[in-house]
């Protein structure tokens, strides 16, 4: 079977329901998508895709509904759940359901941990995770592996710092799931003490033979990094808001701290920020934020063109 | 146990005998509760408690059991009075699946009670317990399946 045929239906419910082959060529494909972000090009003329947002989301959702609207597709769904039939009660698997018979794909976001396994177990349209709760976020992941890609030409061998909530941000988690397919990449986790990432996910990384090391601060290690992605604190992941009002602030990056950073290191963050990256570091060499989210349009529409074939 | 009590006599044919630490004891009469009438334990040594049961349990009785106690030791005495370990109830990478025990987080879809999702965990780690949610991949620890357990 050629690779191509091999994404075709398939959910993404997690990074790591793609094989390193896999995630090569869709960045293959997304490099050539690139040329067509604003123009288009129409493979999935007439295709529908279900857009379901539980969950608020700016790139996200806009990434993925400009993605079809340039494959020659069409979108529909809701950006608010008060504007679905969940506020009456009708559960998550009969939305899906009803939506499975509408569409050729779905993109699920929902504040529920394994809603979009759920949601795969149901549907038969392919269902693409765009984040549950503070477990997966397979796309974010497949934006920042190929925005490390552009910037350095390779994933192996590379060390990246993430930096903030580890314990809550999904993207985070993903991130380091996503690492664990190539070789060689030395993660620092860094992080107040009571926002480490969870066992789960440190154990899968020394499971797969990938080098990490947990620590507090940051600035240690700026000379060591090739990548420094930054995480937003999120209010909404904390059951107690006193937890979140003791925590914010603890972490942050300015641009007196990256003059420790070594030449060619970059600053990612998988966007909104808040405290965590302040204005004045957009103007650094390192700043390379909004150019991760700009991939976020070719990689989805590789994604989207590979799976809705 | 040793190979003199593993030999019983064809009168206690198709019995099903529990090893497990006396302290843990209380809990697993919970579980068996249904057949605690003809349960007839027996203090080997200082911590060990031998219960005997004139049945075999069903395949989700010892998965709770080996939930409680990874440690107990399951024997199966068949009609020609030989006493054979039942194994493999639990082993690393194997799943249990089905509503034996419940994943407590409470943000997983497993939790809210009108989605149609069938709990099903995966062992990690056999000793120390550690089972891992197949929806939301969380961990859940010995000491959390033991309190679930306890209140049955």
């Amino acid at each position: 079977m050629d690779i191509d045929s091999r994404f075709k239906g398939r959910d993404l419910v997690s990074i790591l329901d793609f094989r390193r082959q896999e995630i090569e060529r869709l960045f293959e494909v997304a490099d050539e998508m690139e040329k067509f972000a604003k123009s288009g090009k129409e493979v999935l003329k007439d295709r529908i895709i279900s857009t379901l947002f539980f969950e608020p989301s700016t790139r996200t959702r806009l990434s993925f509904e400009t993605a079809m609207i340039r494959l020659g597709g069409h979108v529909i769904g809701f950006a608010d759940p008060s504007m679905s039939r969940t506020v009456t009660g009708e559960t998550l698997a009969d939305t899906i359901r009803m939506v499975d018979s509408y569409s050729n794909v779905i993109v699920l976001r929902h504040k529920i941990e394994g809603s979009a396994r759920l949601a795969a177990e149901i549907a038969e349209a392919p269902v693409i995770n765009a984040g549950d709760g503070s477990q997966h976020h397979p796309t974010q992941t497949l934006t920042d592996l190929y925005t490390l890609r552009r910037e350095f030409g390779r994933i192996d061998g590379l060390k990246i710092a993430i930096l903030g909530d580890l314990r809550q941000t999904r993207s985070a988690s993903s991130l380091a799931y996503g690492v664990s397919l190539f070789r060689g990449v030395k993660l620092y986790l860094v992080s107040p003490e009571p926002l480490r990432m969870r066992q789960e996910i440190t154990d899968h990384l020394k499971s797969t033979g990938v080098e990490y090391q947990e620590l507090n601060h940051v600035e240690e290690i700026l000379p060591e990094v090739d990548a420094l992605y930054v995480t937003r604190l999120q209010k909404e992941r904390f059951a107690d808001s006193q937890e979140y009002e003791r925590l914010r602030g603890s972490y942050f990056v300015t641009k007196k701290m990256l003059e420790r950073a070594r030449r060619g290191m970059i600053v990612m963050h998988h966007l909104p920020r808040i405290d965590d990256i302040p204005l004045e570091v957009d103007e650094t060499p390192f700043a390379r934020y909004f150019q991760q989210a700009a991939f976020g349009l070719p990689v989805r529409m590789a994604l989207l063109s590979l799976i809705v074939q | 146990m040793n190979k003199e009590q593993r030999q019983t006599s064809k009168q206690d044919a198709r019995k099903t005998l529990i090893e497990i630490l006396g302290g843990k004891t209380p809990y697993l009469l919970s579980i068996l509760k249904d057949q605690t009438p003809y349960v007839r334990a027996t203090v080997q040594w200082k911590d060990k408690d031998v219960l005997e049961l004139p049945e075999e349990l069903s395949e989700e009785t010892l998965t709770k059991i080996k939930l409680l106690e990874p440690r107990a030791l399951i024997y199966f005495v068949s009609e020609d009075g030989k006493a054979y370990e039942k194994t493999g109830i639990l082993e690393e990478g194997k799943w249990i699946e089905g509503r034996i025990i419940y994943c407590p987080n409470k943000n997983c879809v497993t939790a809210q009670p009108k989605e149609p999702t069938r709990p099903k965990f995966k062992v990690v780690k056999k000793d120390p317990l550690i089972l891992q949610c197949y929806y939301c991949g969380r961990y859940i620890d010995h000491s959390a399946i033991v309190a679930q357990i306890a209140l049955l």
